[in-house]
């Protein structure tokens, strides 16, 4: 088989892979639902009717920006401002969770981005946007390794991000006694040690699961292994690499 | 009963025989459809429950429309393109791309870790595609649909088609072969 056979012949196995056989039965009796007449909305009968409505909206909002502007141009500059002061809005999900890099860990970093998340990295790591998965090495190895699947040299560590949309899962759920939960405005960061069978593939494995309580959120995961036995240095590094996630300013929508 | 009245009854029941009679027509063509524009949509959204959500606004949809379709034989293409239309808002709409878990595969001989990597590569790159790209692989590798076929359906002209698929399948197999070459490093 040639490779370009083999390259399509696995396209296919991955597109096909979870597509179920059948459209399933609920599907099928909701056609007979659908009622004969169903009102028909134009998006422009829509815009000829809420237009009015939106426009003096728009005028009410930069009136009271104005205002604002204004008033707060003119009080006396006492106290912190309102950016560096803490926040503790329940809707403040664009800048949280993080505590920002530890510039005595990361003083030479990068920053990387991708799925509504922006972080730092160490500049010595490699980062793979396409697997979104990062790798650390003091051994001069520059192979970027795939983790649970490749070995790791000594002093090599191996970080992956994961997002978990789809599903809905409750963060909250994943308290135990066993996992550090750190609260960061409205959200969560688990932490948890996992337990490492004994394996030539890695030492220790550190799982962070960030997100905010409740169904339906989307969860982001950061699976990291480490492969000793200058194990301390890594892990500070992967410590820092995870207090520095921010969400990007629009927060991450699940799919409708 | 005037004169009046009775014309209007027979109009109503005319109106009625002729509802009924599309309504039918359109369960039937739908119904015989629905298996493969179901697949259809799961391949393209990567997600079973979305994809029933998008189905059946697809078919809503249709059967608001059903009644400008005027060659019925078009009907699998025409609600083809429906669904296709529905998954691409849906795909366009989302910020954060579902994750996708590829399993080991069995596979005789060979390093299955090996293909593991690849294939995993494969479906990394094939969320990170956008909307356009992701459909037009589908269609052509999930489908087995022509670049006339993809064309008709996307509601695209056969040159965009074949240039959008010319750029996915570069990224994907760019994906591909570099986790064929990590494989081969790191071993």
């Amino acid at each position: 088989m040639s490779d370009d056979e083999r390259f399509e012949r696995d396209l296919r196995d991955v597109i096909l892979r979870d597509v179920p056989a059948a459209a399933p039965g609920e599907l099928r009796a909701s056609l007979h639902r659908i009622p004969d007449s169903r009102p028909i909305y134009s998006p422009r009968s829509l815009w000829r009717i809420s237009g009015p409505h939106v426009a003096v909206g728009l005028a009410a909002v930069l009136l009271v920006a104005l205002i604002g502007g204004l008033l707060l141009s003119a009080r006396p500059a006492v106290g912190p401002t309102a950016s560096q002061s803490p926040t503790a809005s329940p809707n403040q999900v664009a800048t949280t969770p993080t505590v920002g890099p530890t510039p005595a860990l990361i003083y030479d970093h990068l920053s990387g981005s991708g799925y509504g998340l922006s972080f730092y990295y160490p500049a010595d790591w490699h980062f793979v946007p396409f697997f979104f998965f990062l790798a650390g090495f003091t051994n001069g190895d520059s192979t970027a390794l795939v983790p649970n699947c490749c070995h790791l040299n000594p002093n090599q560590l191996a970080v992956s991000i994961s997002i978990r949309s789809a599903t809905p899962i409750d963060i909250g759920a994943f308290k135990s006694p066993e996992s550090d939960v750190k609260s960061v405005g409205d959200w969560l960061v688990v932490k948890q040690n996992m337990p490492a069978a004994p394996s030539d593939l890695f030492d220790v494995h550190t799982y962070w699961m960030i997100g905010r309580p409740g169904p339906g959120e989307t969860i982001y995961s950061v699976s990291a292994i480490f492969r000793g036995p200058d194990l301390a240095p890594m892990q500070a590094q992967v410590e820092a690499f995870v207090d520095s996630i921010t969400l990007d300013p629009e927060p991450a929508a699940s799919p409708s | 009963m005037t004169m009046l009245e009775g014309v209007e009854d027979v109009q109503a029941g005319k109106l009625g025989e002729a509802l009924s009679e599309r309504r039918s027509a359109f369960e039937r063509l739908t119904q015989g459809r629905l298996d493969r524009a179901y697949r259809l949509a799961a391949a393209l959204l990567g997600d079973p429950d979305e994809a029933q959500d998008a189905v059946h606004d697809a078919a809503e949809q249709a059967w608001d429309d059903f009644v400008r379709l005027r060659d019925q034989a078009r009907f699998d293409a025409w609600f083809d393109a429906i669904v296709v239309h529905r998954c691409r808002d849906r795909l366009r709409r989302r910020r954060v791309r579902p994750l996708v878990l590829v399993d080991p595969p069995d596979r005789p001989g060979g390093d299955p870790s090996a293909a593991y990597v690849e294939r995993d590569a494969l479906a990394h790159a094939l969320a990170g595609l956008d909307a356009d790209h992701r459909i037009v692989v589908i269609l052509r590798f999930g489908a087995d649909l022509t670049v006339a076929e993809i064309a008709q359906r996307t509601g695209e002209r056969e040159g965009t088609v074949k240039s959008r698929l010319h750029y996915a399948l570069r990224q994907l197999r760019g994906a591909y072969d570099a986790a064929a070459r990590l494989q081969g490093g790191v071993r």
